[in-house]
């Protein structure tokens, strides 16, 4: 059943423009086989794509690995948290804002649009508060059934088709879905100890695992730190859990890899987000309060701990002042970029811990300039992929049996 | 050319020595005009007949200094450092001072005539695999000795400083070790209690109360490394029982013991890896954990 959105939709965005649309009929095409203009006008960027019928092809004929740097950059960008607030800005002005906050071209399918009977004059209401973009942007389409994927460094906005046209599924069905991921993870678990039994060399494959059992361990830890942070009633509860499985499923749902792994490496920020975003939908503004107070408190915590940790690696090379270990410790924890945490966690105590590519903007003025040529001259690392239950626990997984052997 | 000025410091470090020895002040070369920028260059490795293979110079240096930045250069501004760090401290003479970047520079050359001498052995032309793998052997030990720092215990620089500060100089110097090791300290409980947070889901007041705990009741080892975390968690697992409940939920409680538990097996590692605390005492015997920590089901995992 479709209906017409009248109302206005709680989305956000303040920069007025024009749209980008394009009509990406099917479930993908190539952009780069299109003609691509992305122009500056009155300050929104306006993507136009210009596609006839034989342009557009399907995504799996398209050059194999063409697009890949493009699509890991679109990724990154939607993982990257912001600020948004709109008001009452049109769903055709609200595309090139997005193109602009993304750094690439974003396009509106038309035939979307009208499986959907979304007017692009609707307008957006939206404030979001240091939320992954790619969580804002879903928050802001699914009500009007409408999500985006990312295709050849772009992102393309698109009807979700039939199976959201359905009317939303009840809790116990949720449940019942959620009942039969455990179970498979057990029998995961069972199966992989009788042949941990036997002597016989096991390994679970990861890629046979759903990505919601996989994050299973940290989905339940994150819904016992919103327990002990709000209190909320036993229904309240349920609900929580019920929409914190859903979301979370959703949100590592499409996670495409190449290498194939079905789970970001980001998988606990995802998790923490879609909680939070949970929580917001499912508990009352007092105990979200609480809950925001506390995961802010605690990712404040963690970022300090990772700049001190920082710091003693970089004192033994710079030898640094004790007002200068003050200072850097103030700017690196207030500018601590995510992407360095779960390297500096896994090596800081190694002989010669592993230097994230901190800016040198953020250090220089607080050094010497004897200090600025070692700091200069000392090796960074770039960005490297860890494990799930690394990047998951900082290191230190939960030692429970069962989870321990889903991992 | 970098040859002639290795001789040329050498000769220098010789002249300087005499002239220390006889109470002179010659100056030593530590300008900052030594500090030229080095840019990287690529590896170069010469394959010749098959299984032969011919080792350039660029390899030692990768072998050993690892990074092309951290060479010859680099040690020297790091010499610098050092001593501009001694002298802000305990105000140094410049007689004093003189001694110091001596020293440095002497152990500087010491590593440098160890680097020589291995370069001489790759300079036997074309070689088997095997004997490539023995030169880059031989090369570790070096680069192990640049990675723990050239001024350290043992070296001549470290004599030397033990032997010219007066002993307001060496409380002062003392002072700033001691501020030094506290800061690691508390980052090291710091993210050992962040890392606990991602796994017990502490509330920020617990985490504070846990941190103050670890560093009012524990002691950091004498020489920090790999072993921090487990050195913290060992020393927790011998905590009064209640000072640690009390501050968690019974869940979070559950998960902590198992994690004190597992980390007993590590204390024969910590022994066997020579740590000990700042006092010199050692980790201690498993014995005598808080048999709390040991209840049926906690047993540490094999």
């Amino acid at each position: 059943m479709r209906r017409a959105h009248s109302s206005p939709v709680k989305t956000d965005i303040p920069l007025p423009g024009p749209t980008s649309t394009a009509q990406g009929r099917g479930r993908g095409f190539d952009l780069t086989a299109c003609q691509v203009q992305v122009v500056n006008i009155c300050g929104a960027f306006l993507a136009i794509v210009l596609a006839g019928p034989g342009m557009l092809l399907p995504a799996d004929q398209a050059g194999p690995r063409r697009a890949n740097h493009g699509n890991e950059a679109v990724r990154q960008a939607l993982a990257a948290k912001v600020d948004i607030d709109v008001l009452n800005l049109p769903l055709r002005e609200f595309v090139p804002y997005m193109a602009k906050r993304l750094g690439g071209p974003v396009v509106l399918g038309k035939a979307a649009l009208r499986r959907t009977e979304v007017n692009p004059a609707l307008e957006i209401t939206a404030s979001f508060k240091q939320v992954p973009l790619g969580v804002a942007l879903r928050q802001i389409l699914r009500p009007l059934k409408l999500e985006h994927r990312v295709v050849d460094g772009g992102l393309l906005i698109e009807d979700v088709g039939e199976v959201l046209d359905e009317l939303p599924r009840p809790a116990t069905q949720s449940r019942v879905g959620q009942v039969a991921l455990e179970r498979q993870a057990w029998e995961q678990v069972l199966r992989f100890n009788r042949q941990k039994a036997k002597g016989i060399d096991a390994l679970v494959d990861l890629k046979v695992l759903t990505p919601l059992v996989q994050v299973r361990t940290l989905l339940r830890l994150e819904l016992d730190f919103v327990r002990r942070a709000c209190q909320p009633r036993p229904k309240q509860e349920q609900r929580l859990q019920d929409t914190a499985w859903q979301q979370v499923g959703e949100a590592l749902a499409n996670w495409q890899t190449d290498n194939g792994a079905p789970v970001p490496s980001y998988a606990r920020e995802v998790v923490q987000d879609e909680v939070l975003s949970a929580v917001r939908t499912t508990l009352s503004p007092a105990q979200v309060a609480r809950c925001e107070a506390e995961a802010a408190k605690r990712k404040a915590f963690r970022n300090l701990a990772c700049a001190r940790n920082l710091l003693v690696t970089l004192d033994g090379e710079l030898l640094l002042t004790p007002k200068q270990r003050e200072e850097l410790c103030t700017a690196l924890s207030q500018n601590w970029d995510d992407a360095w945490t779960v390297s500096l966690a896994m090596t800081s105590t190694n002989e010669r811990g592993l230097i994230p590519a901190v800016p040198d903007e953020l250090m220089m003025p607080h050094l010497d300039a004897l200090q600025c040529l070692l700091w200069r001259r000392l090796p960074k690392t770039g960005k490297l992929i860890w494990r799930l239950d690394q990047t998951a626990f900082l290191g230190l997984p939960p030692l429970d049996a069962d989870d321990l052997d889903v991992r | 050319m970098n040859r002639i000025h290795r001789y040329a410091r050498r000769l220098g470090f010789a002249a300087a020595l005499v002239a220390v020895a006889g109470m002179g002040a010659a100056r030593a070369n530590g300008d900052d005009d030594d500090l030229v920028e080095i840019k990287p260059q690529p590896r170069q490795m010469v394959f010749r007949a098959v299984g032969q293979i011919q080792i350039s110079d660029r390899n030692i240096d990768a072998w050993v200094y690892g990074n092309q930045s951290r060479g010859p250069e680099w040690i020297e501004a790091s010499l610098k450092q050092r001593v501009d760090e001694i002298v802000r401290i305990c105000r140094l003479t410049d007689v004093q001072k003189e001694k110091l970047t001596l020293a440095g520079k002497g152990d500087i050359q010491h590593f440098e005539s160890r680097v020589d001498e291995l370069r001489a052995k790759c300079k036997s032309g074309k070689i088997q695999a095997d004997q490539y793998n023995q030169l880059y052997q031989s090369s570790q030990p070096l680069r192990a000795a640049l990675q723990q720092g050239l001024f350290g215990g043992g070296s001549l620089f470290h004599k030397t400083l033990l032997t010219t500060l007066r002993p307001e100089q060496t409380a002062l110097c003392e002072q700033t070790d001691r501020d030094r090791r506290t800061f690691r300290y508390r980052a090291r409980i710091e993210l050992l209690v962040a890392q606990l947070d991602a796994i017990l889901g502490l509330r920020d007041e617990q985490r504070r109360q846990l941190v103050q705990l670890i560093l009012d009741k524990t002691r950091p080892p004498r020489v920090f490394g790999q072993s921090d975390r487990f050195l913290v968690l060992v020393q927790m697992s011998h905590l009064p029982e209640e000072s640690l409940k009390s501050l968690l939920d019974p869940g979070q409680w559950r998960e902590l013991q198992r994690q004190l538990a597992n980390a007993q097996r590590m204390v024969r590692v910590l022994k066997q890896s020579g740590v000990v605390f700042d006092d010199g005492t050692e980790p201690d015997k498993r014995g005598d954990v808080n048999p709390a920590i040991l209840v049926p089901g906690n047993r540490p995992r094999s």
